[in-house]
């Protein structure tokens, strides 16, 4: 099966010839993105996640390694047609937002009158319409961001490569963007959004693979990877709080956070004290906690690395 | 707009003042030199055209040299080349932005030679033909340049053009035809011989001219070969 985007063993390495340190950006990553999916691509400072979206954009050559975007070799021009990119803190030729818009889609080989129209489209839907002939020069960065993502989208592209799109959006913007992105997926197309804003990610994202060190460590449906697997909350009323003192008194109800292996155990105890059980289920995580255990177990392994 | 007209428009928008002011400059020196109180003569005509063909070699050199580095630093590179733009397009818009910035310089030039030409009562032939080879020379000069910035920091494919054609220069002074090799120094000398008069041998507008040509053609097509290969984004996270 074909995917939009395929790494295959890709390796990158900066530097090593005249820096004394070789940098090793992404180390045997391998990754396959499908169609019509949104895919949520996460790691902390320095994972290598630019280094990879730049590789299937052909910015940056793999030092092993090969990989396809749409079905074609990764740097291949006439497929970056069908794409679109928005560039962590893009910047852009200081032309009017309107006719820097209108660049980048005729960079994409795209003509009148199909351009002017989703020039003008772009500008309704990103709300740039009042500033649509000011020089984009003068824009803070959250219009910056506005019209990075109104040229990634200008050529209605069936891949969408998205670098910390929503960082700098106000949250009316971000609901906007959040439901172009899910709309796009309606008809098909593919998005590849790296993002440090979790909740975004949470929120729209059919998959996740979280980056560390230049290699995929987890990969996964968003929901399977939020999905504790050891841990339950049972929420209980009508029970005095001396009989789960380490319980969360909320709402006049008790929230107890405990293992699996002791869900029977309260569940009981709730019952012989005359309570009832409101719900029992397992925990999710967000993936915010999923980001501090990888840092957490990243910093004890450094740790014992120091201390052997 | 074909993408490589669209860099090249670019290229120039973000160079306006430079690009408009030059040519006025190169119009202005030429206002100096007929002011009613100096004599003109045609050393006058030579030493202007001269100083002006080197300022204008220079231009295209430094241009040439930072255009693409420029770019890169800036990282709008990155908003022009995720899109469906190979390489060597991207070093042509570019290429085509500088010919264009020397060729406008030139036209200053040219406006200024025939204002100084006119008051020696000189035919105006001769200064269209000249600086129409000085711009051959321009363009040359720079595609050597971003053919040695691709993979050289700017400063060092200053120095790299400037050794080739340095070597032009050279032969041009031990009177070899080693001159016609990389021929920068051969155009502009031979552009002063036509602004003079001088009878200028066919044989040598047919074979310099289409090496030029041919050379701008092969330096820009080997550095769009080399920068294909370069990393553009190359910050470490």
């Amino acid at each position: 099966m074909a995917y939009a985007l395929e790494y295959d063993h890709v390796s990158k390495q900066y530097g090593g010839v005249w820096q004394s340190k070789p940098v090793h950006a992404l180390k045997d990553f391998n990754l396959q993105v499908e169609h019509g999916e949104i895919f949520g691509f996460l790691g902390p400072n320095g994972a290598g996640k630019t280094t990879a979206i730049h590789i299937a954009l052909g910015f940056v050559r793999p030092t092993s390694g090969a990989g396809r975007m749409l079905g074609e070799s990764f740097g291949h021009a006439p497929t970056r047609r069908r794409v679109g990119f928005l560039a962590e803190n893009p910047t852009f030729y200081h032309l009017s937002a309107r006719n820097l818009i209108r660049t980048y889609g005729a960079l994409n080989g795209m003509r009148d009158p199909r351009l002017r129209e989703r020039v003008r489209e772009m500008l309704k839907v990103f709300d740039l319409e009042e500033a649509a002939d000011r020089s984009v020069g003068k824009f803070s960065r959250g219009m910056l961001q506005r019209v990075g993502l109104a040229q990634a989208l200008v050529n209605d592209p069936d891949l969408l490569v998205l670098d910390e799109p929503t960082s700098a959006l106000d949250p009316v913007v971000r609901v906007a963007v959040r439901e172009l992105l899910l709309k796009a997926r309606e008809k098909g197309k593919t998005v590849f959004i790296s993002s440090h804003l979790l909740s975004e990610i949470e929120m729209i994202c059919d998959r996740v693979a979280i980056l560390h060190h230049g290699s995929v460590v987890r990969l996964g449906k968003t929901s399977e990877l939020l999905e504790s697997s050891d841990q339950c909350e049972v929420v209980v009323q009508r029970v005095k709080n001396e009989v789960f003192p380490e319980a969360v008194a909320r709402d006049g109800r008790l929230h107890l956070l405990a293992p699996l292996s002791m869900q029977r155990n309260i569940i009981e105890r709730a019952w012989a004290a005359g309570g009832e059980v409101v719900s029992v289920n397992p925990v999710r995580k967000s993936l915010e906690t999923v980001f501090l255990e990888l840092a957490k177990s990243d910093a004890n392994e450094k740790n014992h690395k120091e201390g052997a | 707009m074909s993408p490589v007209l669209l860099i090249a428009a670019n290229f120039l928008r973000q160079r306006r003042w430079f690009v408009l002011i030059y040519p006025l400059l190169a119009v202005a020196f030429a206002l100096m030199m007929v002011l009613p109180e100096n004599s003109v003569d045609q050393e006058v005509l030579q030493a202007y055209f001269l100083q002006l063909s080197i300022y204008a070699i220079t231009i295209a050199t430094l241009l040439a040299s930072q255009a693409d580095f420029n770019e890169r630093k800036s990282r709008r590179v990155l908003g022009v080349l995720s899109k469906g733009i190979e390489r060597r397009d991207y070093l042509a818009g570019l290429l085509a932005g500088v010919f264009i910035s020397c060729g406008l310089f030139l036209t200053g030039t040219m406006l200024g030679t025939l204002w100084i030409a006119s008051k020696l009562s000189l035919p105006w032939t001769p200064v269209l033909e000249a600086v129409l080879l000085m711009w051959l020379a321009c363009c040359l000069i720079a595609t050597i340049t971003t053919f040695f910035a691709t993979f050289l920091h700017p400063l060092l494919a200053v120095v790299g053009a400037f050794v080739l054609a340095g070597g032009g220069l050279a032969a041009h002074f031990m009177k070899t035809q080693g001159g016609i090799i990389f021929p920068v120094v051969e155009l502009m000398s031979t552009a002063q011989q036509l602004l003079v008069g001088k009878e200028i041998s066919v044989h040598t507008i047919l074979i310099t001219v289409p090496v030029a040509v041919v050379e701008v053609i092969v330096f820009w097509l080997l550095a769009g070969r080399i920068f294909a290969r370069r990393d553009v984004a190359v910050a470490i996270e």
